[in-house]
C-alpha cells in the first residue's frame, strides 16, 4: 500500500482531568478525503491542533509524508507542507483580501528577509495571489480589508490562504459553518475540485456534505475513534448510528 | 472619493509639515525667536526615538516600556568617551585615550552598537512573553540600566556627567545650533524613509502579520520570533542614537534620561501621534513637547492638563492625532 501522508499513533490529550483525546490512531493516505465527524465536545478542533502542533500531544506519535513530527513546532510542520483552517475564522484582519493570499504566498517563496524592495506590486507576489484569488471567487474583492468581508467571504479567504501555501495536507476546521446554503454550496464545490490532488482532512457538521464528498470517514465520540470506514460503512455501523447519529439513516 | 480626498489632505499637510521643518531655522531668525530652536531640536531628536518605539510597537504589537534604556546607552557612551578625553584616562584601562574618544563617526556608531547588543540580549528574553508580561520584563531590564548608571561612582553617579563641547564629525560645526539642527532632521528623515521602506518589505508584512493574528502566521509557516527580535535590535539601535543626540545637544548626561517615566513620555508621545502612522510619532513628540513647555509656562502643575488632554486623544482616537486629521471615520475603506 502507498505510504500515509499522515499517520497518528496513540495520541492521547487531557486537559487537567479531562481526557479530550484517547488513543487515537489514523492514517490519512495521498489524495483522500478524510472526513471527521463527531457530536459538539467530541475532540474534532482538538485532535486538528494535535495534529497542526498548536498544542502538544500528551502521548503518542505522528509522522508526516514518512518523517516524524511529533517534537516540530507548528511552523516547522506547516513549512513541510501542512495547511488549515480554523473553525473561528482567523485573518490578518486590517489587511486586504490581496495582502491576506499573498503573505500566505510569501510563506513558501523561501526567506522573507527581505527588507528593501516593496512586496506590494511584486510580480512574483501579484500573480500566484491572482490565481489563487480567481479560484475561491473572491478577485472582484482583492483590494477590500478583510475585516469588511461577509462571513461568507471570509470563510471563503480562510480556504484561499491554505491553499496559497499549495500543501500536501490540508485541514479543514468546519468551512462551511454559518454559511448559507448558496456559499455552502460554493465551498463544497471548492473542495470538490481539490478531490485527489491532495489530501484533506474534513471537520463538518453538515452530514450531506460529509457523505457526499467523503471517501473515508473517521468518527470521534468523547476523544475516542469508535468508526473509520467508507460513508456506507459508517452509515450502517450500528454502534455509529447509537452514539452519534441517534436514529438510522 | 471620500478617501482620495484624505489622502490628498495628507499629501499636503506632510509636505507643508516638512517645508516648515526645512525652514524653521530660517523662520525663527526672521521673528528673533531663536531661543525656541533648542525645543524643536529636542523634538526631533524624541521624534526619532518615539518613531523607532513605533517601528516594534506600532508595526510589530510590541508594547515596551523601557526604550528609555537604549537611549541611555547611547547617551553614556557619549558621555563616558569624553570624560575619558578630558581626563586622559585609557577607558576602562584597556583603549588608549586620546585618539577619537570625541569624533562622532567612531563614538556614534559604537553607541549604537552597544545599544543593539543590549536589544539583542534582553529582548532574546524578554520576547518570549507577551502581553503585561512583556511590558514588566521591559521595565525591568531599563530600571537595571537606571540603577547601573547611578553606581557608577567613577562617572559621577546620580548627578551624571557634563561634556565640555559636542562631539566632532568632519565638515561640520556641531557646536552650532543650527547646524545641529538641520543634522538632527537629516537623521530623523533618513530613519523615516528606511521604515517606510521596511514596514512595505515582505519583512515588514510578516512583522505587521505578527501584530494581527500570530496564531495565523505560524500555521502559515513563520516563525515570528526572528522577525520581532530583529526589529527590536533595530529600534533599539535607533533609540540609542536618540540618546547620542539629546547628550550632544545638552551637553550633558545622567541615569534620569532612564528612568522609566521617560520611556512613559515615549510610549505617549507615539499613542499621541498614532502608532503605527509613519509620521504619527513625529507629531506626536512635537505636540508634547510644546504642550509641556508652554502649560509649565502657566502652573507647574501642567500634568493636570496634559493628562486628561492624552487620555482624551487615547480614548476617542484610537489612531492617535494623525488619524484624527487624515483618516476618514473608522479608517475603513
Ligand atoms: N484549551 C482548552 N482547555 C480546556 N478544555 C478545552 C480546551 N480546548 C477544548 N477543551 C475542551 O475539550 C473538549 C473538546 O473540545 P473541541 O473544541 O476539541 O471539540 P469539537 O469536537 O471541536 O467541538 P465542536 O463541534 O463544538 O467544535 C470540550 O469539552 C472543550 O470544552
Ligand atoms: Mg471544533
Amino acid at each position: 500500500m502507498t505510504e500515509p501522508v499522515l499517520q497518528l499513533r496513540g495520541i492521547t490529550k487531557s486537559f487537567g482531568g479531562l481526557k479530550v483525546c484517547t488513543d487515537i490512531n489514523l492514517q490519512i493516505v495521498p489524495g483522500e478525503l478524510h472526513a471527521l465527524i463527531g457530536p459538539n465536545g467530541a475532540g474534532k478542533t482538538t485532535l486538528l491542533n494535535l495534529i497542526t502542533g498548536q498544542l502538544p500531544a500528551d502521548s503518542g506519535s505522528l509522522s508526516f509524508n514518512g518523517s516524524d513530527i511529533t517534537k516540530k513546532s507548528v511552523h516547522e510542520r506547516a513549512r513541510q507542507g501542512m495547511a488549515r483552517s480554523f473553525q473561528i475564522t482567523s485573518l490578518f484582519t486590517s489587511f486586504t483580501v490581496r495582502e491576506n493570499i499573498e503573505l500566505a504566498v510569501q510563506a513558501i517563496q523561501g526567506s522573507s528577509y527581505r527588507f528593501w524592495r516593496p512586496a506590494a506590486g511584486d510580480p512574483e507576489l501579484e500573480e500566484p495571489a491572482g490565481k489563487i484569488m480567481a479560484r475561491v471567487g473572491l478577485l472582484e474583492r482583492a483590494h477590500i480589508r478583510a475585516a469588511n468581508l461577509s462571513h461568507g467571504e471570509q470563510r471563503l479567504l480562510e480556504m484561499g490562504m491554505a491553499l496559497a501555501t499549495r500543501p500536501s495536507l490540508l485541514l479543514l476546521d468546519e468551512p462551511m459553518a454559518g454559511l448559507g446554503p448558496g456559499s455552502s454550496h460554493n465551498l463544497a464545490q471548492q473542495i470538490m475540485e481539490l478531490k485527489g490532488s491532495i489530501a484533506i482532512l474534513l471537520v463538518e457538521h453538515d452530514m450531506n456534505a460529509v457523505f457526499s464528498l467523503a471517501d473515508r470517514i473517521s468518527v470521534l465520540v468523547q476523544g475516542s475513534i469508535i468508526a473509520t470506514g467508507r460513508p456506507r460503512e459508517i452509515r450502517n455501523n450500528p454502534e455509529v448510528q447509537e452514539a452519534y447519529l441517534g436514529t438510522p439513516c | 472619493m471620500k478617501i482620495a480626498q484624505f489622502r490628498l489632505r495628507q499629501n499636503v499637510f506632510c509636505l507643508a509639515g516638512l517645508v516648515l521643518l526645512a525652514l524653521l531655522p530660517w523662520l525663527l531668525d526672521l521673528c528673533g525667536q531663536q531661543y525656541l530652536l533648542s525645543l524643536a531640536t529636542r523634538a526631533l531628536i524624541y521624534g526619532l526615538a518615539a518613531s523607532s518605539l513605533n517601528l516594534i510597537l506600532g508595526y510589530g504589537g510590541m508594547v515596551s516600556l523601557g526604550h528609555a534604556a537604549f537611549m541611555g546607552i547611547g547617551g553614556y557612551v557619549v558621555g563616558i568617551m569624553a570624560f575619558h578625553s578630558y581626563d586622559k584616562i585609557p577607558v576602562f584601562g584597556m583603549l588608549p585615550q586620546s585618539t577619537g574618544s570625541e569624533n562622532g563617526l567612531l563614538v556614534w556608531p559604537l553607541a549604537m552598537l552597544l545599544a543593539g547588543i543590549f536589544a539583542l540580549i534582553t529582548g532574546a528574553i524578554s520576547l518570549r512573553t507577551k502581553g503585561m508580561h512583556f511590558i514588566m520584563i521591559t521595565l525591568a531590564f531599563a530600571q537595571m540600566v537606571y540603577f547601573f548608571f547611578t553606581s557608577l561612582d567613577a562617572y559621577g553617579g546620580s548627578d551624571g556627567i557634563s561634556l565640555y563641547n559636542r562631539n566632532t564629525l568632519p565638515g561640520l560645526d556641531l557646536g552650532n545650533d543650527q547646524v545641529f539642527y538641520y543634522l538632527c532632521l537629516s537623521l530623523l528623515l533618513g530613519f523615516l524613509f528606511l521604515m517606510h521602506r521596511l514596514t512595505g518589505s515582505r519583512f515588514g508584512r510578516v512583522l505587521i502579520g505578527s501584530r494581527e493574528n500570530e496564531q495565523r502566521l505560524q500555521i502559515l509557516g513563520f516563525a515570528p520570533f526572528g522577525y520581532r527580535l530583529l526589529s527590536y535590535c533595530l529600534a533599539g539601535s535607533v533609540a540609542g542614537l536618540a540618546g547620542v543626540l539629546l547628550v550632544n545637544q545638552g551637553e550633558f548626561v545622567s541615569p534620569g534620561m532612564t528612568h522609566w517615566t521617560r520611556s512613559g513620555e515615549i510610549l505617549v508621545m507615539v499613542l499621541l501621534g498614532g502608532m503605527g502612522k509613519l509620521f504619527g510619532p513625529l507629531l506626536g513628540a512635537v505636540v508634547f513637547l510644546f504642550l509641556e513647555e508652554y502649560l509649565a509656562m502657566y502652573t507647574e502643575h501642567w500634568m493636570v492638563i496634559l493628562g486628561p488632554f492624552l487620555i482624551l486623544v487615547v480614548l476617542y482616537a484610537r489612531g492617535g492625532l494623525y488619524s484624527l486629521l487624515f483618516d476618514r471615520k473608522g479608517n475603513h475603506d
